[in-house]
């Protein structure tokens, strides 16, 4: 592409119009970023949010083209928002002190600002997000971003769930297992069963390995639930929860649960 | 002093100096006011608790600037407390915690409620916030408790007392500690409000 037909590109980008939505509990955090996009009328606010929740609903109704998203929020934060949208949006972060995930924004190149935002660089932010909405096949999914966002050894306290409209927070101590569904994991929990659609291998990097063990290639179990491993059948063997669940264990599974079970004592 | 609070605040002037100068310009006042407040701390071995809840009222002020309907706060002091000399910012972790880990944490807000008296020689003090009862992980240490603790072992040993519960959606911080007046007090018959006056 010669440097004549980029420029083209973004005359075209920056005259388009575009859908925003601002995520923030602050009524004032979200007065700001509507009187920055003042100088943007071919930005069009489809909704305001004042919690995650809502955020979800209003990604789902209104699906637009850029995301003003703060991280930390009541109930669900701006990560948890992340994994329970399904959009190409481009999200712009917002927040007024977050080390951990300034580092992750580094790596990906989704943009995000901190509280107080200069006008320079919102519309600095503002020229990324319409770079990117320019060539959204290159976009990381909303999931992997919150992945990436996460500081590095932190892992999952809670995992969030859609269903439907319903979203529902699942401590991850207490899930009791993790069964593979194709594309989909089945979080067993308290015996309840809760569909998410994540893969089981992308899951068993976000949860505590100390914890959670990959004792078969469709099972995820929390070490706490296992009471007991046995024989089964010629080479294999089942492990038993504390609920009497069994869960089948591969010959690499059954020597990961072994080192971990040793390590314990 | 969490820098979170800090960057909010300077957020929230920011948006207000074009909705509502005056109220901006409030907020900056309630921010200096407060900062300078804490700067001369420092030094100090002891303050009133008068003089702590004067600090207490702005930090929360400005947060009520912040969280608007959502933060409501209710104080419930005897007269003869403010007199009782305690270690400056005490309480301030506390009410800061029932801020950021309680009523920041709810959909529609809370309460923080603060609350001391003296009986006989003894101090109490209690910090009270509303919590999600269905929170994933309700927070009941933290670096802030663990703080109020230690100093105040280092300053009364085994003569305070502190405990932290969490029942249905309260959040509980109660603070035990001998009742010193101060000097000024002890002089004074009427004590409380002349000496607020005094100091402001």
């Amino acid at each position: 592409m010669t440097a004549a037909t980029k420029n083209d590109a973004r005359i075209v980008a920056a005259s388009a119009s575009l859908g925003a939505i601002i995520v923030d509990d602050e009524e004032l955090a979200r007065h700001a970023v509507r009187e920055l996009l003042r100088a943007h009328p071919e930005v069009h606010v489809l909704a305001e949010c004042g919690n995650g929740i809502e955020a979800v609903k209003a990604v789902g109704e209104h699906k637009p083209a850029l995301i003003f998203l703060d991280v930390q929020m009541p109930k669900l934060t701006g990560f948890d928002v992340l994994e329970l949208i399904e959009t190409d949006a481009a999200v712009i972060f917002t927040t007024a002190f977050d080390q951990y995930a300034m580092r992750a924004f580094e790596v990906h190149a989704v943009d995000y600002l901190l509280k107080p935002i200069s006008r320079a660089r919102f519309e600095r932010a503002l020229e990324h997000a319409r770079t990117r909405i320019g060539k959204r096949a290159q976009q990381p999914q909303p999931h992997e971003l919150a992945a990436a966002a996460r500081a590095p050894l932190q892992f999952l306290e809670r995992v969030v769930v859609k269903d439907g409209t319903r979203v529902t927070i699942l401590a991850a101590a207490k899930l009791d297992y993790v069964e593979a569904q194709d594309d989909y994991v089945s979080l067993a929990s308290a015996g309840k069963r809760h569909l998410k659609q994540q893969t089981i291998a992308s899951l068993e990097a976000c949860l505590d390995p100390r914890l959670f063990v990959r004792i078969h290639r469709s099972y995820l179990v929390n070490l706490e639930r296992v009471t007991r491993i046995e024989p089964y059948g010629k080479d294999s063997k089942i492990a038993i929860l504390s609920d009497g669940t069994r869960l089948p264990v591969s010959r690499s599974g059954y020597a990961k649960l072994q080192e971990l079970l040793e390590q314990r004592g | 002093m969490n820098p979170h609070f800090l960057f909010n605040s300077l957020n929230s002037i920011s948006a207000l100096t074009t909705i509502d100068p005056a109220r901006a310009r409030e907020m900056c006042i309630l921010l200096a006011e407060f900062l300078r407040m804490t700067l001369g701390l420092g030094e100090k071995a002891a303050i009133s608790l008068g003089d702590e809840l004067q600090l207490l009222e702005r930090f929360l002020a400005i947060e009520k600037v912040r969280f608007g309907a959502r933060l409501q706060m209710h104080e419930d002091v005897q007269e003869a407390a403010t007199a009782a000399m305690i270690p400056p910012l005490l309480l301030q972790p506390l009410v800061e915690n029932a801020v950021t880990h309680g009523v920041a944490n709810l959909l529609e807000g809370g309460v923080v409620h603060v609350a001391a008296q003296v009986s006989g020689t003894r101090l109490t003090v209690a910090v009270e916030n509303t919590v999600d009862p269905d929170a994933v992980s309700v927070r009941r240490g933290g670096l802030g408790l663990a703080n109020v603790r230690r100093r105040l072992e280092a300053r009364y040993g085994k003569d305070a007392e502190m405990r932290v519960s969490a029942e249905g959606g309260t959040f509980r911080v109660l603070l035990a500690l001998p009742f010193e007046p101060s000097a000024e007090v002890a002089a004074a018959p009427a004590g409380g409000e002349a000496l607020l006056a005094d100091r402001a």
